[in-house]
């Protein structure tokens, strides 16, 4: 189980907290969303989690164990990060890619091995881009590259996968796509999943808890049904929602008038 | 991979003096055991081993400190347009090559040379980094300045220096391999491959961390510390390279494009395929410069020649996929 | 009365002009120069600053002519240090390296004219666009050695002096050419002559070569129409030279040579000769000597009768008017 407990957080020579008491936790085969507008705290609470910055109170826990005081390699044994896609300055191919994420299991002066090599062929049948392997990752289109970075945090044999806005800079296609296959695999593999959202529609299909943030500090937290409400919208988003009962869940609307 | 070994046997048979193919054979065959009945001390057997056999090895080992250099520097910069003479380690080296010579005989030469190489181009990335996040601009501009500083400073050298010291200087920096001998291999040789042993053992890592800081250190790698071992042993390899060679530029930034033009960025291949390219590169380009003509040509001038057509067709070829983005 | 006061007059201007130096009346000559530049010289000059011609110096007696020198008199010349520090009122201003004067010390001096070699043509440019007069020298051959003392004769009004330091010149060279004449064209050895580097070699075209030439020897390099070439050792090996010379100014000394694993095989290390020349200038009266000397190296058996330094020491006495052993305190080891 993936705790996080009261964690305040704010840059080096800032006076005020951007971070304020987060706490959430996340279970196995669990997706946690983070869900809140631009400049909530969403990004910098990822950062605190996935260990890039240092948070001046507060715990992050995984099985009881406090990870702030692991090494990069043993953390990213634990922690597996599926950043924003973005351009790598090579070509890289696909496998290429995916095996990148074995590189906490490799020695610094050693290079993959056999075990590596079929860790990375798994991660990518499970994630189905094993036809894309030999392709330069440049040259794919966004959701698979945003697939191929799940592959790779696959291939890392993490429990936890954080993952940063990943339907961002996606179609509307390739952010279902992504989200099912994260699903599925969520389940499949048990893992303990957070994923920063600002799209409440995606955060109510495919989260199991969302946790709504907003100015630093938890909004509520809960299952979507509970916390995705108007009233939360609203005072989150600013904006007027009607949400309308569909099937067996909810869809968020914005009401735009006259 | 074994270009390098092949192209260096076939140098051996050029070079100025005339030698016969069955001479060098017989020569290179008997310096493992003596078979051959050679006359005495006939100068073929001299310019075979000391001459040509060592200028040949310290070539080879100069490409590749370099193209080794480059490449792994190219890595951890994110940026293809980087080699050790952009980024201003070797007009350190220069420097700490100048100031060995002309002011601090006792010291030797490589260890200034070290020295202020690694200061080079730690001027050079925090100058960078005042721009913020380090992308591609901003480092080659620093690495311009930087080596232009140094550049200056070794200029400031040989007007300070006595004149008789100060030709050292000015031959000595001019790139070219016409006064090798078995000395400046072995020193260069030990130099050279403690930098670049490092680089290829840790080789693999340069693609995650080509990925970008945020990203190598959540997949586990310890960013600061590994960028200070590549950067530290890319600067030893080349200021060693400088300090016996002088500066040649270009190889480092070239070697490592084509290379990996050929076979593919993943650096597990590129970085020994790129020192194994480099080290054949030098031979044949160093080969060409002392046989052409009556001249010695500095090879610093052929790489050049040969270099930047060479490269400029091949990047025609690729196209803009080719060097990533 | 008057007819023979002025007849004497007469006698004493027509006696003052035979004489020449020094009381010739200020005229103009147009010189053209290396760079085939033509430049029109006040004469006698007045105030010189002279880029490496310094030797002549002493040997014309210019002091009271001279407003400044290059950094390499004092640096390079012994026979210049000897003369400034018997005579410490003859020291001049030095404006820079020979090959890169200082501007601005050039300009603040206000020099009639400043001579110095062709090494650097855009600073010749850059001294003419700021209004001083520059000839540029760059002598090829010993020939132009002799023009260009006469040309410091005529700049300077000491025209007759000239022609007695080119026969005194000549004198040395005579003595060398005698003996040479003996050698049969068999036993004429090959020389080479390395510069700054062991690997640059003088060739085809130079004062060296000429020396070379004129002292018998034969340059293997000389039928390469350059001044200095850099050229692979395995090529100097091939030359196979019998004897080997070494520029007195350079970083590496004939010990080097000697010791070394890459020359071995080359006849003039096999037997030892190998030599590095005094620090003299080539363009300069000394160069005579210098020659001497060279042969004196090379066929020692043919120069048996002749005591260098005693030959030295009455050139010097009489082109420079100071004695060689007084000179050869000054000269540094290298």
């Amino acid at each position: 189980m993936l705790e996080v407990k009261e964690l305040y957080f704010r840059h080096q020579r800032a006076k005020d907290m951007i971070l304020k008491g987060i706490k959430f936790q996340i279970d196995a085969g669990q997706i946690t969303t983070i869900l809140g507008p631009n400049g909530s705290g969403k990004t910098t609470l990822f950062k605190c989690i996935a260990g890039l910055w240092n948070f001046q109170k507060g715990e992050v826990l995984y099985k009881k164990q406090n990870i702030t005081r692991l090494s990069y390699a043993q953390r990213a044994k634990i922690f597996a990060v599926v950043p924003q896609d973005h351009e790598p300055p090579f070509p890289y191919s696909v496998f290429d890619v995916v095996l990148m994420g074995r590189t906490s299991y490799v020695g610094v002066f050693s290079s993959p091995g056999k075990n590596d090599y079929e860790k990375a062929e798994e991660a990518l049948s499970l994630v189905g881009i094993e036809h894309l392997k030999h392709i330069p990752y440049t040259k794919i289109s966004g959701g698979e590259r945003q697939l191929t970075l799940i592959a790779r945090a696959l291939a890392q044999s993490a429990p936890v996968m954080l993952l940063d806005e990943p339907t961002s800079h996606l179609d509307f296609r390739n952010q279902v796509v992504v989200l099912r296959k994260v699903k599925e695999i969520t389940r499949e593999r048990g893992l303990r999943v957070m994923m920063t959202l600002h799209d409440p529609n995606l955060a109510m299909l495919f989260s199991d808890e969302v946790v709504v943030i907003n100015g630093g500090s938890v909004v509520c937290t809960g299952s979507p049904e509970v916390v995705i409400t108007e009233d939360t919208m609203k005072k989150v988003y600013g904006i007027e929602v009607s949400l309308i009962p569909w099937k067996g869940t909810r869809v968020v609307c914005p009401r735009i008038e006259g | 991979m074994l270009s390098p070994l092949v192209l260096g046997w076939f140098a051996l048979f050029w070079g100025a003096y005339g030698i016969t193919p069955i001479m060098v054979f017989k020569v290179m065959f008997n310096a493992v055991t003596p078979f051959f009945d050679l006359e005495g001390n006939i100068p073929e057997k001299f310019i075979i081993i000391d001459i040509r056999l060592p200028r040949i090895i310290l070539a080879g080992l100069v490409g590749s400190a370099l193209s080794g250099a480059g490449v792994a520097l190219q890595g951890v910069f994110r940026n293809p347009l980087v080699d050790p003479f952009i980024l201003g380690i070797s007009g350190g080296a220069a420097f700490g090559c100048a100031l060995s010579v002309g002011f601090f005989p006792f010291i030797p030469i490589p260890i200034l040379a070290f020295f202020f190489g690694i200061i080079a181009v730690i001027l050079t990335y925090t100058v960078a980094k005042t721009q913020g996040e380090i992308s591609r601009l901003p480092l080659v501009l620093s690495g311009v300045v930087i080596s232009a500083f140094f550049t200056a400073m070794v200029s400031m050298v040989k007007f300070l220096v006595d004149p008789h010291k100060l030709q050292s200087i000015v031959f000595w920096l001019m790139g070219s391999f016409s006064l090798s001998d078995w000395r400046s291999v072995k020193i260069g040789g030990a130099g050279i491959i403690a930098g670049l042993l490092p680089l290829f053992l840790m080789r693999w890592r340069l693609n995650s961390i080509s990925m970008g800081e945020e990203e190598a250190k959540t997949l586990g790698i310890n960013v600061r510390r590994e960028q200070m071992i590549f950067i530290g042993s890319s600067s030893l390899a080349t200021s060693v390279a400088v300090s016996v060679s002088g500066i040649i530029g270009w190889v480092g930034l070239m070697v490592p494009h084509l290379v990996r033009m050929i076979v593919g960025p993943d650096h597990k291949d590129l970085v020994p395929l790129s020192m194994a390219g480099g080290a054949a590169f030098m031979i044949f380009t160093d080969t060409i410069a002392r046989s052409l003509t009556d001249f010695d040509i500095p090879v610093g001038i052929i790489t050049a020649i040969i270099g930047a057509p060479f490269f400029v067709g091949l990047m025609k070829k690729g196209g803009k996929e080719s060097w990533g983005r | 009365m008057v007819y023979r006061a002025y007849h004497k007059v007469l006698i004493i201007f027509f006696l003052s002009l035979l004489w020449g130096e020094g009381i010739t009346s200020a005229s103009s000559l147009i010189v053209t120069d290396k760079l085939g530049r033509k430049v029109i010289v006040e004469v006698p000059v007045k105030r010189a600053i002279i880029g490496i011609t310094y030797e002549l110096i002493p040997a014309f007696d210019l002091w009271g002519q001279i407003a400044g020198v290059s950094r390499w008199a004092e640096n390079f010349c012994s026979l210049y240090r000897a003369e400034i520090t018997a005579n410490p009122g003859w020291r001049r201003p030095t404006v820079g390296e020979g090959t890169d004067l200082n501007i601005e010390m050039v300009l603040k001096l206000k020099p009639d004219l400043v001579i110095t070699w062709t090494y650097n043509p855009q600073l010749i440019t850059f001294l003419e666009n700021k209004g001083v007069k520059v000839i540029g020298i760059y002598p090829e051959n010993l020939d132009e050695t002799y023009q260009l003392i006469r040309l410091h004769g005529r700049l300077f009004g000491k025209e007759k002096r000239a022609f007695e330091l080119i026969s005194e010149m000549e004198k040395v060279f005579n003595i060398i050419r005698t003996q040479v004449a003996k050698i049969p064209s068999a036993e004429k050895k090959r020389v080479i002559y390395l510069g700054g580097k062991p690997t640059t070699v003088s060739a085809g075209i130079g004062v060296t070569n000429d020396v070379i030439n004129l002292i018998g020897g034969r340059n293997p390099a000389g039928t390469i129409p350059e001044r200095n070439i850099e050229v692979p050792i395995e090529r100097i090996i091939a030359w196979n030279p019998q004897v080997i010379f070494i520029w007195g100014n350079a970083g590496y000394s004939a010990e080097w040579i000697l010791k070394s694993s890459q020359w071995r095989s080359v006849e003039a290390v096999k037997e030892g000769k190998v030599y590095k020349a005094p620090e003299w200038s080539t363009w300069s009266p000394r160069l005579a000597l210098y020659a001497l000397w060279m042969a004196m190296k090379v066929y020692p058996e043919y120069f048996r009768d002749i005591n260098f330094e005693d030959e030295a020491d009455k050139f010097y006495r009489t082109v420079f008017g100071i004695s060689y052993y007084k000179v050869k305190a000054y000269e540094k080891e290298y």
